[in-house]
């Protein structure tokens, strides 16, 4: 029985080749997309979750509530996890990371700089699982000095396959001992580390200094024991404020309370400030897992569509099986099994596809799958799944259709008869247009937006500013002068201006200053850095009122402010406005000097805010504006002169656009993701739409004969089945439109600076969409136009 | 074997009944040969359908082998029907995608035959109907009375009690029409088969041993 249906199913995929192709490859390219958006969704929601007590392990996050606005930081003070252990008896154990800056390491002559890299408590395996593999988890971190390297950068010092505990790393200043080496973190993982040195290396002397808890530097991790509940423990946290905070803050009015994050919703659902690393988002899972499941529902209603196409030709192998005793279940079951044969073989060709893309969509979406993570056992059973449900979904409506002709009326040939539900079709096709027409409006918005941001006047020039920066742990001030002197000496270099920060540059600090306003002094939290008089020349920043920092008379008492913040105090005439020291009692104050254009230091997701810089010359980070002409040569001659004064360090430059391009990396990813995924979209509702005018030309065949008998013209015929869809597609922009107007109107308000919702995308996506299904309906009505009718009707 | 009372079967058009066929009372013996004749629209093949279990009447009564087949659930009257009863089509009505061999042995698959079992039956018939030689091909590949001959085959291949046949032998001149209508004769002979079948041609007709003419749904005559 089985290979009876087995050989039909395969002389019918043979005999209809055109049609199983159609319907074999709409499958395939739905399976390997939304398997691919699965994969994606899957890793997403993976973080973390590689840890074997993942589900007792916590964040302890930072809530402050300013008087004018609240800040939410992922770090937390340094007697926090300590004092957690010891009060809290929930409180299993606790670890902290303390960020360290990038940092030269040399072993011989090998050096490289090193960015992922953590002060960490030696408690840290206790809670949080590392593949050791040299080294004792129990002591790595015990002694100052110690330091445990993920595997990639063992062998990146000591080559592979030759053991590295018990081996030196020198620093500048100081020499640290391999005590472990752990395989490398799992991309899944909120928190990615190269290196990890003892806390005991930093924490030296009295830490009970009770002025401890106005900083907040590193990430607090705490297990918790089995069965504590989280949110209890997050309130039994409250009272920490008045015992050790108050003493501090209070008096700036200035309150902080403590959050604890399962660390398994931390990549998708923290939204702080200082996480470690880039964050995923859940609305972007809610929406890839929408594309993924209509992308495969439009694949199944391809299916569904092209197979009661083909109805006709099976009617008739239906009627006979009926009359030579077959029941309904036997043939629903037939139906069922073909439409499960078929997926299996999408998505065997799938699995094919997805391997050859792989290396292309690892590429977009910025993972690193590989072939082990493709087949992982949950895949397997997924891709089963898959089978189960494109054959099933897809199978349901042919199965239980055809299995219900009633085999008389077929053996009499009065076929046309058993057209089916017309409406279900329409409500199909309309579901499908509607998707495809969301998902391109959808595209382009976000596409648009994006294009925007990278057009923006940002208040600077990012062009051609490169940024190198001098990290050797020490006083290089003199040696920096006179590079820069020589900088400047080089054709092809247009200015060099140095600084502690420059716009994109993370972790710019956020003071507390006691400000000059209309209501008198007030406290306010505001971002600051130093830069030299060079800096606003060589970004292209505009003064607006005053004067320029003029020399090394400016240091102590001169600040530039921008106009936003001249704006938020309400100064009529900013010039020798004041500024002081909250609890600075000495009377010395800083005064304004001059008012520079707004520029937006942070990416475009944040609004302008007050900006404070002070004076400093000869910054470590130095930003050389380069001619356009010639670029690569001048980049040759700065690392020349570079080299000549730092010949120990690696030169190693960044371009200032690259970098506050890099804010927008993770938007721009999801950004192609979709428009990748819209397109194909399109392409399988085309294929389908392709299958469906088949389908109702088929029926229709007779009537088109006859209407060209007496005399209709080929134009005609085609423009009346066409006619139809175009109608569905205006009916599927009813429902897009509002929908697509819904998601793209809050996605917008995530950027303060936005291009807004036009009319342009919604009308060109529904054009083209109305277009192409009317250019794909033709191509059927037309072939069946063309023919000749008096053959059609002799068949009849 | 067959019995029916009072078989109506109408249509509603716009409110009045067209009559297809009108209280049909017809007892049908085992072993007999009928031939159902009548004018084109006469209800011929509809009463022919309604025996087979393939069309429902709009009232009357319908006995099989003693069962009230109308009353039975759709399961049991599939059972009942593909044990007993076979079809033959006058457009033969094979399978294309499938082989001879594979036509012939589709109602076994049906029955639950098992493989040896079918092997052997579908080998008999092939033998019996001289067509070892073309189990392979295919039906588009066979000339009119051949595939009429596997249409039979395939009838008869679950042993049914009853053989229905639809016009056999329209699509078949007149040379093929008589080699089928002596395999007729020969299966209600020899093998016991009740026979019914629905024709046109009176010389066809001759063939059984009761001939029932129908006109406008009624039966006009019953000659034994």
């Amino acid at each position: 029985m089985i290979k009876n249906l087995f050989i039909i199913a395969f002389r019918n995929f043979k005999k209809d080749r055109w049609h199983s192709l159609l319907n074999v490859i709409g499958l395939t390219i739905g399976i390997t997309f939304s398997l691919f958006l699965i994969f994606y969704i899957k890793d997403e929601l993976s973080y973390d979750r590689y840890n074997e007590k993942a589900d007792r392990i916590f964040r302890v996050v930072s809530y402050i509530e300013e008087k004018e606005k609240n800040t939410n930081w992922a770090v937390t003070q340094l007697p926090l996890g300590p004092t957690l252990k010891k009060d809290f008896p929930e409180v299993e154990e606790y670890v902290r990371f303390f960020n360290r800056e990038r940092t030269l390491f040399k072993n011989g002559n090998n050096s490289y700089y090193e960015t992922k890299i953590y002060y960490a408590d030696s408690t840290l395996f206790n809670i949080f699982t590392h593949k050791f593999i040299e080294g004792n988890a129990e002591t790595a971190l015990n002694e100052p000095n110690s330091i445990v390297i993920s595997k990639s950068v063992a062998e990146k010092y000591f080559g592979k396959n030759t053991q590295a505990v018990g081996k030196t790393l020198k620093t500048v200043y100081d020499l640290y001992k391999v005590t472990a080496v752990v395989e490398d973190v799992p991309m899944n993982s909120h928190l990615r580390f190269d290196m990890l040195i003892s806390s005991s290396t930093l924490l030296k002397g009295d830490q009970n200094d009770p002025g401890n808890w106005g900083g907040f530097n590193n990430f607090t991790y705490v297990l918790l024991k089995p069965g504590t509940n989280a949110d209890a423990f997050e309130k039994k946290l409250l009272p920490l404020y008045d015992k050790f905070m108050a003493p501090i803050f209070a008096q700036y009015n200035v309150k902080v309370h403590y959050g604890v994050q399962p660390i398994t919703e931390i990549h998708l659902r923290s939204k702080l400030e200082q996480e470690p690393e880039e964050l995923g988002s859940m609305s972007y899972i809610w929406i890839f897992s929408a594309v993924a499941f209509f992308m495969l529902l439009i694949a199944c209603i391809n299916y569904m569509n092209l197979t009661t196409a083909r109805s006709a030709r099976r009617a008739k192998e239906i009627a006979i099986r009926k009359v030579t005793g077959s029941t309904k279940k036997q043939l629903v079951l037939q139906f069922l099994g073909e439409s499960l044969f078929t997926a299996f073989v999408a998505v065997l060709l799938s699995i094919g596809l997805i391997l050859l893309l792989l290396h292309t969509f690892n590429s977009i979406s910025g993972k690193s799958f590989t072939l082990q993570t493709v087949f992982q056992l949950s895949n397997i059973y997924l891709l089963f799944g898959i089978v189960l449900f494109t054959g099933l979904v897809g199978g349901s409506y042919p199965a239980f259709y055809l299995s219900s002709f009633k085999p008389v009326s077929i053996l009499k040939g009065s076929l046309s008869k058993a057209s089916g539900n017309v409406n279900l079709r329409r409500t199909l096709v309309v579901l499908q247009f509607s998707i495809s027409m969301i998902m391109l409006i959808c595209t382009w918005v976000v596409y648009s937006q994006l294009s925007y941001l990278n057009k923006k006047d940002l208040g600077f020039d990012k062009n051609q500013v490169m940024t190198v920066t001098v990290n050797t742990g020490e006083d290089e001030r003199a040696k920096i002068s006179s590079m820069n002197n020589d900088f400047r000496s080089l054709t092809g270099v247009k200015s060099v201006g140095t600084a502690y920060g420059y716009p994109g540059s993370p972790n710019i600090s956020l003071n507390l200053f006691t400000v000059e306003s209309k209501n008198g002094y007030v406290d306010k939290g505001i971002e600051c850095y130093n830069v030299d008089e060079h800096y606003f020349d060589a970004l292209g920043i505009k003064m607006i009122k005053g004067r320029n920092f003029a020399g090394p008379a400016d240091t102590l008492h001169s600040i530039m402010v921008n106009e936003a913040m001249v704006k938020n105090f309400g100064w009529d005439e900013p010039l020798g406005k004041r500024v002081k020291f909250p609890g600075d009692t000495s009377g010395n104050y800083l005064e304004v000097i001059g008012v520079f254009k707004d520029f937006n230091q942070k990416s475009l997701y944040n609004p302008i805010a007050p900006l404070l810089l002070f004076y400093a010359q000869n910054c470590n980070i130095i930003q050389l504006k380069l001619d356009a002409a010639n670029l690569k040569a001048s980049i040759g001659k700065v690392e020349t002169t570079w080299k000549k004064y730092f010949p120990q360090l690696p030169f190693e430059y960044k371009f200032l656009d690259e970098g506050f391009q890099s804010q927008y990396v993770a938007d721009e990813k999801r950004g192609k993701i979709f428009a990748a995924f819209s397109i194909l979209t399109i392409i399988i509702t085309c294929l389908g739409l392709l299958g469906l005018t088949a389908f109702t030309t088929q029926q229709r065949q007779k009537e088109i004969s006859i209407r060209r008998v007496l005399g209709a013209s080929t134009v005609q015929v085609v423009s009346m089945i066409t006619r139809n869809y175009l109608w569905l597609s205006l009916i599927a922009a009813l429902i897009a439109f509002p929908v697509a107007a819904y998601f793209m109107n809050n996605w917008l308000h995530i950027f303060p600076y936005n291009t807004g919702l036009s009319v342009i995308p919604f009308i060109v996506s529904a054009l083209a969409i109305v277009i192409t299904a009317a250019l794909t309906a033709s191509f059927h009505s037309t072939k069946a136009a063309l023919s000749n009718p008096v053959k059609s009707l002799k068949t009849e | 074997m067959i019995q029916l009372a009072k078989i109506s079967k109408w249509y509603n058009t716009n409110g009045t009944r067209n009559f297809v066929l009108k209280d049909i009372h017809l007892s049908i013996g085992e072993g007999e040969f009928i031939s159902i004749m009548g004018p084109s629209g006469s209800g011929k093949s509809t009463l022919l359908n309604i025996i087979g279990m393939l069309d429902a009447p709009s009232e009357g009564s319908y006995h099989f082998l003693g069962e009230s087949v109308f009353d039975l659930k759709e399961k049991k009257r599939t059972e009942l029907y593909k044990r007993n009863i076979g079809f033959i089509f006058q457009a033969y009505h094979l399978i294309d995608e499938l082989t001879v061999y594979e036509n012939i042995e589709t109602p076994l698959l049906y029955q639950d035959v098992k493989g040896s079992e079918r092997k052997a039956m579908v080998a008999d018939m092939l033998d019996r109907f001289n067509m070892v030689g073309k189990k392979d091909l295919f039906p588009s590949q066979l000339s009119g009375g051949q595939q009429q001959l596997v249409g039979i085959a395939r009838a008869l291949i679950a042993r049914p009690k009853v053989l229905l046949a639809d016009e056999p032998t329209g699509n078949l001149n007149s040379r093929q029409g008589e080699e089928i209508m002596e395999l007729f004769k020969k299966i209600n002979t020899e093998d016991k088969i009740t026979i019914i079948q629905v024709t046109h041609s009176e010389k066809n007709a001759e063939y059984g041993n009761r001939i029932i003419d129908l006109l406008d749904g009624r039966i006009q005559q019953n000659i034994q």
